[in-house]
């Protein structure tokens, strides 16, 4: 006779119930503004409720085209500049970091401490001499400033993880290689880039983010409402001084500018979890 | 064993490849900056409406002046000026600008902003313009900056909820009070007479100027007594105490035109700048009105300001500052423009203004053009400036009146570490 095995269903469903609850209370401010950007701009305030009542479309039709560009243009630049910004990312960071992981050269070490300290240089300090460069080389109201720099390496953030990772990669693939006759590129191209697909994948995702996300580089930067990104548009909606502010389609265009990133999260959500423990990257 | 047969990167390509990426980005842009000497570029800061009628208004300029081409740049006003201070760094800010007097004297310390007495009476007609409008921007023989509106500071008042009580006729500090209080009982809990107006530092200067004293005296001291600030922050808490005002916890949600105890009909009075009854009523079923603010009991001045708190400038770096004042003169001069502006730059900045907008103004937007016009009849021509330090005061009036409201500083100690931080900030 085996013991009667203890009824685990009430805790198990005591454990959901919290948190399923807790989900729920996290995502509120989410729900809440999918639930505002149905409602008519006057009783998003008045009425706190999530179900919408009454229901209307409005601000979607009308927020689409309410800045005399439709959204989708905003959305199509915000596009090209996370594209071109993953490109450089993965281009430039994986390079530089093979060099830091694997050769050696002259003041090597003193490179990458120089390298790890502009993490610590917020982007506040830097920006004055920037923008005077790029303006003296002509490219204020372009998208190169936001973009060229993801060529060569300036985000040390990545590189510094992909250095970490690189380091873990047996150095008995390399030789191999090299018995094979591979130089120091073709080791990198065939042997390095291919295994460092996890880390390559944390990078692409966190400078899709961080792109699709930023606001002040593009401030700065783009000048022409042609230009504007679709953080950039989504600003435009509102304005704390002159009471013209529309919630409504601010709210609707926020859901539109949301989904991608959260089609994104439940496409790569397993590559995300595995990156995220291969990496030891936390937070 | 053989090397492996393999189309791989070398050296050469890689650089190739890094080299024609960036090439390539470089080409596609193909935005060269041109040197056009009739191309200018304008901004301002504001709301989808101001961006919307100021493009309207442009076009009419370059449709009358096809030699000019004007390229826009605008954004909402925190944004306008996250971004500013960079162009003029880097030498691109907008040959034409709105300011505002927030942070207006702060350019003009620093030498910034374009000397336009060159322009005014040639490209520049300022005869149209209310008295104050050019001379606040003037700093000796130079004039900085134009103003392009008036506003002045204003009750707005539900209309059913005030005659309920009573009504605003020769409206005292008292009357204004028992007023308030009257209205915050009647509704039961959680209802107010008016919004807290003791953080409000345009309104302090009206109190102060009742009493023949001013906001600044100088460019770096304060115009009032500590006792004037007492006595005012005395009345508000007075306000709350009895439901006149809301507590500075219900104050504290109620930032932004949407949470105003007035909108969400928590209170029946609202202390505001005269075209915000525009953007109240928008979001009100039940009636707006204007009234000036309270006097008091037997004064003679109502001390009630008027004046430019937005300009035109153009930035001492611009190069073509012809083609910008002209562009200034077309928005505050030509018909056309008025007419397509409205009231979304303020309020009318000379008659002329003043009698195109009456022809078009809704029901809200025609209150404020005769309130306006009804309190250019008192107010003195001569109107004070803000000076630089002007916002940081404001936020520490705000929060100052905040801890007398949470019993945290008496009004006497308030008002005291008030004229110690403006010692600090003006110094």
């Amino acid at each position: 006779m085996h013991p009667a095995k203890p009824n685990r269903l009430p805790a198990t469903l005591l454990r959901h119930a919290i948190l399923i609850a807790l989900a729920i209370l996290m995502s509120y401010p989410l729900l809440w503004m999918i639930s505002s950007s149905f409602k008519p701009e006057h009783v998003i305030f008045s009425e706190p409720g999530l179900l919408p009542d009454p229901f209307t479309l409005t601000n979607y039709i009308a927020g689409w085209t309410k800045l005399g560009l439709p959204f989708a243009a905003f959305m199509l630049n915000s596009v090209i500049i996370c594209v071109l910004c993953i490109l450089g990312n993965l281009f430039s960071c994986t390079l530089a970091a093979y060099a830091f992981a694997r050769l050696e050269f002259p003041f090597s070490k003193a490179a990458f401490a120089i390298m790890l300290l502009t993490i610590m240089l917020p982007f506040h300090v830097t920006v004055l001499p920037q923008y005077i460069m790029f303006q003296k080389l002509g490219a204020v109201n372009t998208i190169i400033p936001l973009v060229l720099p993801k060529f060569f390496a300036v985000d040390a953030f990545f590189v510094f993880l992909l250095v970490q990772f690189i380091r873990g990669i047996p150095r008995d693939l390399d030789q191999a290689a090299e018995i094979d006759g591979t130089n120091k590129y073709q080791t990198f191209w065939y042997i390095i880039f291919p295994l460092c697909r996890p880390a390559l994948v944390i990078v692409a995702i966190f400078t899709f983010l961080w792109t699709w996300n930023d606001f002040f580089g593009q401030l700065i930067y783009l000048t022409q409402t042609q230009n504007y990104t679709a953080s950039l548009a989504l600003n435009l909606f509102i304005d704390a001084t002159s009471g013209e502010s529309a919630w409504g389609m601010l709210f609707a265009m926020s859901v539109v500018t949301l989904t991608p990133i959260f089609v994104l999260f439940v496409l790569f959500q397993r590559q995300l979890a595995d990156g995220i423990a291969t990496t030891g990257l936390k937070g | 064993m053989s090397r492996p047969n393999m189309p791989g990167l070398n050296r050469r390509d890689l650089l190739k490849v890094s080299v024609g990426g960036a090439a390539a980005l470089w080409l596609s842009t193909s935005n060269f900056a041109l040197a056009d000497s009739t191309s200018i570029k304008a901004g301002w800061y504001g709301g989808q409406d101001t961006h919307d009628r100021m493009q309207k208004a442009i076009a009419q300029f370059t449709a009358k002046n096809p030699d000019i081409a004007v390229s826009v740049e605008f954004a909402p006003f925190a944004e306008f000026y996250d971004r500013l201070p960079v162009e003029y760094s880097g030498g691109t800010a907008p040959d034409m600008h709105r300011h505002s007097m927030t942070y207006l004297f702060d350019y003009v310390k620093r030498g910034l902003l374009a000397d336009l007495s060159p322009f005014i009476g040639k490209s520049i007609d300022i005869s149209a313009l209310y008295p104050g409008v050019v001379e606040i921007g003037k700093d000796g023989d130079q004039v900085h900056a134009i103003g392009n509106n008036q506003i002045a500071v204003a009750l707005f008042y539900n209309k059913a909820k005030v005659a309920a009580a009573g009504s605003l006729d020769n409206l005292t500090w008292d009357g204004f009070r028992d007023l308030a209080i009257k209205i915050g009982k009647a509704g039961g809990a959680n209802s107010y007479g008016t919004n807290d107006g003791g953080g409000f530092f345009a309104f302090l200067e009206l109190f102060v100027t009742q009493r023949g004293k001013s906001l600044y005296s100088g460019d770096n001291a304060l115009g009032f007594e500590p006792k004037d600030l007492v006595d005012w922050l005395d009345y508000w808490e007075s306000m709350r105490k009895d439901q006149g005002a809301p507590p500075p916890s219900v104050t504290a949600e109620s930032a932004g035109f949407q949470n105003a105890p007035l909108v969400k009909g928590t209170a029946a009075m609202q202390v505001g700048w005269s075209q915000q009854i525009v953007f109240y009523q928008a979001l009100m079923q039940d009636e707006l009105d204007i009234h000036a603010c309270p006097v008091p009991a037997g004064a003679a001045d109502n001390g009630h300001l008027i004046r430019a708190l937005d300009f035109w400038v153009v930035p001492e770096g611009s190069r073509n500052k012809e083609a910008a004042a002209k562009l200034v003169n077309f928005l505050l001069n030509d018909e056309g423009a008025l007419a397509t502006l409205g009231l979304s730059l303020g309020g009318p900045a000379s008659d002329k203004a003043a009698s195109v907008l009456a022809k078009t103004a809704d029901v809200p937007s025609g209150k404020v053009l005769t309130y306006l016009a009804d309190l250019r009849g008192h107010a003195p021509s001569a109107t004070p400036r803000w000076i630089s330090g002007h916002g940081e005061l404001e936020s520490t009036l705000n929060r100052l009146n905040a801890s007398v409201g949470f019993g945290q500083a008496t009004p006497q100690a308030a008002a005291d570490s008030f004229f110690t931080e403006a010692k600090r900030i003006l110094g």
